[in-house]
């Protein structure tokens, strides 16, 4: 039997009454925000609650613990912990943390168990945006959270603990900010799919960007300087390395970026400056170089050997329309079993010989030389760089196939663009002019 | 009317010096070499006209003053010279090098500026250049002194070259390659450090600033001299002319016992 009319829209009244319960109760909605003035007492928390900070010192520590709470610091909120733990924990998913700035951060510098500014423990998608905590231990732990958001970090540390450390965080993305002074800028442990892109990274004490054990991740537009050893991702595979300037790392054991035991990593794009050594692959088999500027090195690309009692593959490498560029030495293989392609590189101190002006130039390039090979194993004689007694050692070398150990040639040389010296010439003609002015005053008076 | 003071033995080969186009065509190479570098950043110009100069100004200082020094009867007229034909020649070896270091450092000037090098590395390079003149001036001295015979002075000079700047480098790379297993570092900086022109080289990669600071002796040295950039250029060229006056001393004794 077919119901009446009146019944009919009494049910349909009825179902959209439940709708709007179901919608006003869903998280996130119709709550209404709590404000929190200095001095307040931290309130019992229900998912989707919404906190507005007001400007002022707020005491914490405090933990977020339910699911979808939104943490919304107005411009001067500071949150202070007193100098005891974490400051701000969160343990639940979806959290939004924003413009919060953090004080008195613990003392604890444990890489995997830091006292930090904010430390999110299984809070999956949690999103932290413009998170500003000066002179602290550690900035950021995450740990057990998927999918987790950093966004446009200022962080400044007492070079004690990580700036952002994370563990089995798949997922995470670091983006924008800077981060300086740390002990490791960004250490990140088993987080594949991981992204860090245009972050700064200054001074670490140890590295600046620090990836272990993961698969995929990927470091873009990154600049990283000024740090004791440079940055590294290890032990993983498929990272994308892209964009990033790495400069001014310098030491024994210093280098713009470090691949060690890492699987087909790609690198395009980045710049290795002034570093002791700009790329440093240790058993990197499938490693793909494309188009990176190795400029002002002690050495531009050093291939070294696995430590002794390693199990890893040799390192397979092919380097491809790089530029390098006033390095002590461009290329050194200290890897007896590497695989190594060169292709249509650009040397600055290749000869510039192109009879056909295709810019590619007539003779093949060795790169490679018996002297950077030692020096990478000996550091110490990397003080004889530039020598003139060396200088002619590796022209003999790369002129008399005879003298070459291990010399790797690249085919397609190519010059790298010439540097441009504006009112250069005008200095070497009036230095010149004042020389030969010098010169004639001497024979003047010699002659009277 | 008063008669003109006689010109001393350093003016007379000052001037001899600084006269003879042959310093002059020297002194040019440096910057017509650099434009091979002028495309490339300053400091690889820099350290590559500063390995010419290293390569090319002993033999070339050696070539010009060694002849001079050692002509048997300018040698005979010294040594007529009562009571003091030691001072004589030392004069004469101060003269000499002083006429070749104007032309080959103003050369070496414009070679930095050829290479676009900053200030600081441009005056270390002229600096280097300039103790390479003055330590092979006095070792031009010493030679001729010692053979008397322009062809055994050069060799003799050119052997001291080889052994001093061809062969030093790769010898120390050998000596550190045999003592790998051994702490080498004291003696390298034992080795770098006796060497004047080691030291104005070290002394150019500081003030250019490249990262080849990197073992125990370069960290050692940097910290040494990190006080100021000029400061290893400044002991670079203490040691130079501490090494020719000691060569330039010796080397008047040694016609001083000739002549008797």
């Amino acid at each position: 039997m077919k119901p009446p009319p009146t019944a009919a829209a009494l049910r349909a009244g009825l179902a959209w009454l439940a709708l709007a319960a179901w919608a006003t109760a869903a998280p996130g909605a119709h709550v209404d925000p709590i404000t929190l003035a200095p001095g307040d007492p931290w309130p019992a928390l229900t998912a989707g609650a919404e906190l507005r900070l007001l400007p002022g010192v707020h005491a914490g520590p405090w933990t977020i613990d339910a699911p979808d709470v939104v943490l919304d610091a107005a411009p001067g909120a500071v949150l202070d912990g007193g100098g005891r733990g974490t400051v701000l924990t969160v343990t639940a998913p979806g959290v939004r943390i924003e413009g919060l700035t953090v004080t008195g951060v613990g003392p604890e510098p444990d890489l995997y168990a830091p006292d930090a500014a904010v430390a999110l423990f299984g809070a999956h998608g949690a999103r932290v945006r413009g998170l500003r905590a000066h002179g602290v231990t550690t900035g950021v732990h995450v740990e057990g959270a998927d999918d987790v958001r950093l966004l446009d970090l200022d962080l400044r540390g007492d070079a004690r603990g990580p700036g952002v450390t994370s563990y089995l965080t798949p997922g995470l993305h670091v983006e924008g900010g800077r981060i300086e002074g740390f002990l490791d800028g960004a250490y990140l442990e088993r987080a594949d799919g991981a992204l860090v892109a245009d972050v700064e990274v200054h001074g670490s004490r140890r590295y600046g960007l620090h990836v272990m054990f993961t698969a995929g991740v990927t470091l873009r537009d990154n600049v990283v300087a000024g740090g004791g050893v440079g940055s590294a991702v290890m032990y993983g595979r498929d990272a994308v390395v892209t964009g990033n300037l790495l400069e001014g790392h310098r030491g024994p054991m210093a280098f713009g970026l470090l691949l060690q035991e890492e699987r087909d990593a790609v690198l395009t794009g980045n710049t290795a400056r002034g570093n002791t050594v700009g790329l440093l692959l240790v058993a990197a088999p499938g490693a793909q170089l494309d188009g990176n500027r190795l400029e002002g090195n002690g050495v531009g690309v050093l291939l070294d050997r696995a430590p002794v009692g390693s199990v890893a593959d040799a390192s397979s490498v092919t380097i491809a329309d790089h530029a390098f560029v006033a390095n002590a030495a461009d290329l050194a293989v200290a890897d007896d079993g590497a695989a190594l392609t060169l292709r249509g590189n650009a040397y600055d101190r290749a000869p510039p010989l192109d009879l056909d002006g295709d810019g590619v130039l007539d003779l093949p390039y060795v790169a490679t030389s018996a002297f950077a090979a030692r020096a990478a194993r000996q550091p110490d004689l990397m003080l004889l760089a530039y020598g003139p007694g060396i200088a002619l050692w590796q022209r003999l070398e790369a002129s008399v196939p005879g003298l070459r150990g291990a010399a790797f040639a690249d085919p397609l040389p190519r010059l790298p663009a010439p540097v441009a010296r504006p009112g250069g010439a005008g200095w070497a003609a009036m230095l010149a002019a004042v020389a030969l002015a010098l010169g004639a005053v001497a024979n003047a008076r010699g002659r009277a | 009317m008063i008669a003109p003071r006689p010109l001393s033995f350093e003016a007379l080969h000052r001037r001899e010096l600084a006269r003879d186009p042959w310093v002059w065509v020297v002194a040019v190479m440096l910057p017509l070499t650099a434009f091979s570098w002028r495309t490339l950043a300053p400091e690889v110009g820099v350290m590559s006209v500063f390995g010419v100069a290293a390569l090319l100004l002993p033999p070339a200082v050696l070539a010009l003053l060694a002849p001079r020094l050692s002509r048997r009867t300018t040698w005979a007229f010294w040594g007529s010279l009562a009571p003091r034909p030691a001072g004589a020649y030392r004069g004469a070896v101060i003269g000499a090098t002083l006429g070749a270091l104007l032309p080959l450092s103003a050369g070496a000037a414009a070679a930095a500026a050829v290479v676009g090098a900053p200030p600081v590395p441009a005056a270390s390079l002229v600096a280097s250049v300039a103790a390479i003149v003055v330590a092979y001036g006095a070792l031009a001295g010493l030679v001729a002194a010692a053979t008397l015979e322009p062809a055994r002075a050069v060799a003799l000079g050119a052997v001291v070259w080889g052994l001093g700047v061809v062969a030093y480098e790769p010898a120390l790379v050998a000596l550190a390659v045999a003592f790998a297993e051994r702490a080498f570092e004291p003696y390298l900086a034992a080795l770098v450090l006796a060497h004047p022109l080691e030291i104005a080289r070290v002394a150019l990669l500081r003030a250019l600033d490249t990262p080849v600071f990197v073992g125990p002796t370069g960290l050692l040295l940097e910290r040494w001299w990190g006080w100021a950039p000029l400061g290893a250029a400044f002991w670079a060229g203490v040691t130079s002319l501490v090494g020719a006056a000691l060569l330039t001393l010796i080397a008047g004794g040694v016609l001083a016992r000739r002549a008797r």
